[in-house]
């Protein structure tokens, strides 16, 4: 009996989760609690941070949003140097297809630096930092998705830069369609479970 | 006006569903909250098998990271294949362990 009581209760907990994350606007208010904004300033260098590609060498949505937004910010002279971080997880380079992107919209390629050999946010602050701290170069705007830049910041501040958030915005974060909101609720809850691990484990 | 929809079109064929039950099946409304019930438990078991299923996909990802060194995203639990595959696991394991106490025959 206790335990037919107990996985109904589950059961339930789990129907009610469902209806709310689907059919109330929680998931976007919990995105909007847990996004960080804009404030873009001129800075010594745009950092992207990786996201995804796929084996066919295309970007994925988050990445190409990333990259463009850092490619804007570049030719709206923000800053003299961009660089593109993301491994090689698929035998395709991110970082090299984001770079090619940045050239073929008129970025030259002095002003481009890849690193591809980070697989976690923590890496790419610690391997990114080393080599702006070693051309001295301190402040940069940070470019990534609104949920993921308060963790993000917080790791690039550790290594002694000045990060400036520069969001790149998805439509999702605006979708009141349940299956969108479904989608806001699972990234949201990634995103703090991500969070909790990096200060259980002392990255931030 | 998608959520609405969706809401309507459920409604609509829960109430047929309803209604055939009863009057062409002859299903006693009685059992109809019974029926609630385990569907729920059964619900329960699949969610705990989603849970213990990204527990053990993330703490076994971590684990291996330190013990290798080689890098294994835990993207991989953030699929929504994993939630499929843990409800047929609950659904096979709910109803193991009703036949095996129901009496036979």
């Amino acid at each position: 009996m206790r335990w037919e009581r107990l996985w109904q209760s589950v059961g339930m907990a789990g129907i009610v989760v469902f209806f709310v994350s689907a059919f109330s606007p929680l998931p976007n208010a919990l995105y909007r609690w847990s996004a960080s904004s804009s404030e873009v300033r001129p800075a010594d260098a745009i950092v992207v941070l990786g996201s995804s590609v796929g084996a066919n060498g295309v970007l994925g949505c988050g990445s190409l949003q990333r990259a463009v937004r850092g490619i804007t910010l570049y030719r709206a002279s923000e800053a003299p140097l961009i660089v593109f971080s993301g491994p090689n997880l698929t035998g395709v380079n991110e970082a090299q297809v984001r770079a090619e992107l940045a050239r073929a919209l008129g970025v030259p390629s002095g002003a481009i630096l890849v690193e591809d050999e980070a697989f976690t946010t923590r890496e790419e602050a610690a391997r990114i930092g080393a080599t702006l701290r070693g051309r001295n170069l301190r402040r940069i705007l940070l470019v990534t998705d609104p949920q993921h830049m308060r963790r993000a910041r917080a790791l690039f501040e550790r290594v002694g830069l000045q990060a400036l958030a520069a969001t790149a915005e998805s439509a999702g974060a605006a979708d009141t369609a349940p299956e969108g909101r479904l989608s806001l609720m699972r990234e949201t809850l990634g995103e703090l479970l991500a969070r909790s691990y990096y200060h259980a484990a002392g990255y931030l | 006006m998608d959520q609405a929809f969706l809401l309507i079109l459920t409604g609509v064929t829960s109430i047929l569903a309803l209604l055939v039950g009863v009057w062409r099946l002859r299903l006693p409304l009685s059992s109809l909250k019974r029926g609630a019930s385990r569907a729920l438990e059964c619900l329960g078991v699949m969610l705990g098998f989603f849970v213990l299923n990204l527990a053990v996909g993330i703490a076994g990802t971590l684990l291996w990271r330190q013990a290798t060194g080689i890098f294994l995203s835990l993207y991989h639990v953030n699929d929504a294949t994993l939630l499929g595959i843990s409800l047929l696991q609950g659904l096979v394991f709910e109803w193991w362990r009703r036949e095996s106490r129901e009496p036979k025959g």
